[in-house]
């Protein structure tokens, strides 16, 4: 049924210009529209790049093997493309001497959908907080996110997607020597409602 | 858009939630620094409490619930053959080294029996000194300094409705343990022991127990009223240097004492309880004193603090202050992700090659080494 939907507005979207002629409006067909919600539930694996320090050329290696990551993400549509949101979310890194880094990114974030039913593209760039925690030590620092989502809609109400976000989380620290910029691949996968 | 404020609202309470407390070195930083600190570990060794590092010839010996030995510069430390002192599991409690001579005590966990101090040359085990300890003694350790072994025994007594416990010390002349002095004597447990060049200086407790020959140890009652935790002499400042339960050190010059001003104690005011400290000569030299949990009382736990490093050059106990940096013998990020905060009861400075090793032993979190060869640390590490 659903194919053959697609079929006719392909149809009709071949069409259009003829129409148009005739004085017909043409209809563009949008798996989005103001109003709409994606709610995301995500799990997959952290990955951890390296850090940067200031002080230093190049990067230093993560010394981290990959983690486990979680999160919740919200989106909703102004239009049929723009849509705004924030997601929160944990990972579980062990780093080389087997300590255990815990990061809680929480962010506010912007999308572009790119409608190619039945799969969205949805370039994302956030910003936020990330708390970063190891040990007895814990540290709340800026968190810019950039990456995009793939959704694949399954039906109506939900779709399957894959999320790839670089998260880059400079530290700060009153001791300046201490100062590092994090960065983080996040790849999860998820279960998203279409609310 | 509720749900949108939901996770607003939800971020704003991990906030409130989280405190933002900074460690010695920055979270990220200190990940970067990371080495790999496990890559020598021996896995019987990670939670363990060890009891005792020694070298005798070219061989390390360590306690560590049973006897275990490796050789100088070499891993895997492997569990020794003890069959010929008991049968059983054996547990190797204490030891000391003269010459290439290696003298340990041991327990049989199975029937709780202390065997005796053995010596074992290499090749293989003798018993030293059958008779002893003498009946209703009960043998507490072995200590070993300037080529002596001591021998520490103690005695229970019961008086009314409590039980009284004396101590002795002995010392190894020739082939028997003969008195070093004290003879169930109303003192604490000796458990170090230092020499300065003349004289022989035992923690022992509240006392202080001293002397210039082996044979002649008594109470020092020019000693501060303290709880003892530990000596070392530090050939740099020339000083023999006191670690007591209630953070304050203590150091003897000759038969001079001096008394640090203030206890030492961590951010929260809480007082150290120190032990067993260490001389150390490699790099630069250094005093290191070692932080251990200790209750002593019920409503007084000393936190542990992992170890206080202390520059030896200029080293006024009065005025000590320990090195904010934590560089003398590793660097911050190494300390941190070692050491930091870890119930120390000793550290030992061995030679080892052309080098020198420490050995940090903890209580629960295993035996951890640094080695320096010459010119730079490896940095903490486990065994």
């Amino acid at each position: 049924m659903r194919i053959r939907f697609l079929a006719l507005l392909l149809v009709a979207a071949a069409l259009a210009p003829v129409y148009a002629q005739d004085g017909l409006s043409a209809v563009e067909y949008s798996d989005y529209e103001k109003g709409d919600g994606i709610f995301s539930l995500n799990l997959g694996t952290n990955i951890p790049l390296g850090f940067y320090d200031p002080t230093q050329p190049g990067l230093v290696g993560p010394n981290s093997t990959l983690g486990f990551a979680f999160g919740l993400s919200y989106l909703g549509f102004l239009d049929e493309h723009w849509a705004l949101g924030g997601d929160a979310g944990g990972a579980f890194i062990t780093t080389l001497a087997e300590r255990r880094l815990f990061l809680a990114p929480i962010s506010f974030k912007a999308a572009y959908a790119i409608n190619l039913s039945p799969i969205s593209i949805l370039p994302t760039i956030g910003v936020g907080m990330a708390i970063s925690s190891l040990s007895d030590y814990k540290h709340i620092d800026p968190l810019f996110k950039l990456g995009s989502s793939f959704l694949w809609r399954y039906n109506s109400d939900v779709s399957y997607g894959l999320h790839l976000f670089a998260d880059i989380i400079p530290q700060f620290y009153e001791d300046s020597t201490q100062n590092r910029v994090g960065f983080f691949m996040e790849a999860t996968l998820s279960v998203s409602y279409h609310l | 858009m509720k749900a949108l404020k939901l996770l607003a609202l939800a971020a704003v309470v991990v906030v409130s939630l989280s405190s933002c407390e900074e460690g010695p070195v920055g979270i990220f930083a200190s990940i970067a620094g990371e080495t790999d600190i496990n890559a020598l570990m021996t896995k019987e060794f990670e939670n363990a409490s060890p009891a005792f590092v020694v070298k005798a010839d070219t061989t390390m010996y360590a306690g560590v619930g049973v006897l275990w030995s490796r050789p100088e510069g070499g891993r895997p430390w492997t569990r020794m053959d003890v069959s010929a002192v008991g049968s059983g599991t054996l547990f190797a409690t204490s030891a000391a080294v003269v010459g290439t001579t290696l003298y340990a005590t041991f327990t049989d966990t199975g029937t709780g029996a202390d065997l005796g101090v053995w010596s074992w040359n290499g090749t293989s085990w003798n018993r030293v000194d059958a008779a002893f300890p003498a009946a209703g003694e009960e043998l507490r350790c072995v200590l070993g300094a300037n080529g002596q072994v001591f021998a520490v025994t103690a005695l229970h007594a019961a008086s009314d409705d409590s039980m009284d416990t004396t101590h002795s010390l002995y010392y190894l002349n020739g082939a028997a343990f003969a008195t070093a002095g004290p003879a169930d004597a109303a003192i604490g447990q000796p458990n170090s022991v230092a020499f300065d060049g003349t004289r022989y200086w035992f923690t022992a407790g509240p006392q202080v127990l001293t002397g210039t020959a082996a044979s002649a140890i008594a109470v020092d009652a020019t000693a501060p009223a303290a709880d003892f935790g530990g000596v070392a002499y530090a050939a740099v400042p020339g000083e023999t240097v006191f670690g007591t339960r209630s953070g304050v050190m203590y150091t003897v010059s000759g038969t001079t004492w001096s008394a640090a001003s203030t206890a030492q104690t961590d951010l929260g005011g809480d007082a150290y309880a120190f032990y067993q400290p260490v001389y150390v000569s490699a790099g630069t030299a250094a005093i290191l004193m070692p932080t251990r949990s200790w209750y002593r009382s019920s409503t007084d736990p000393a936190p542990p603090g992992g170890y206080l490093e202390f520059a030896a050059t200029g080293f006024d106990v009065a005025t000590a202050t320990p090195n904010a940096d934590r560089d003398l013998v590793s660097w911050p990020t190494n300390y941190a992700i070692t050491l930091d905060k870890a119930s120390i009861k000793s550290i030992v400075s061995l030679q080892e090659g052309t080098g020198t090793s420490l050995f940090a032993l903890t209580d629960g979190n295993g035996l951890w080494s640094n080695y320096h060869d010459g010119s730079v640390w490896t940095g903490w590490r486990r065994e």
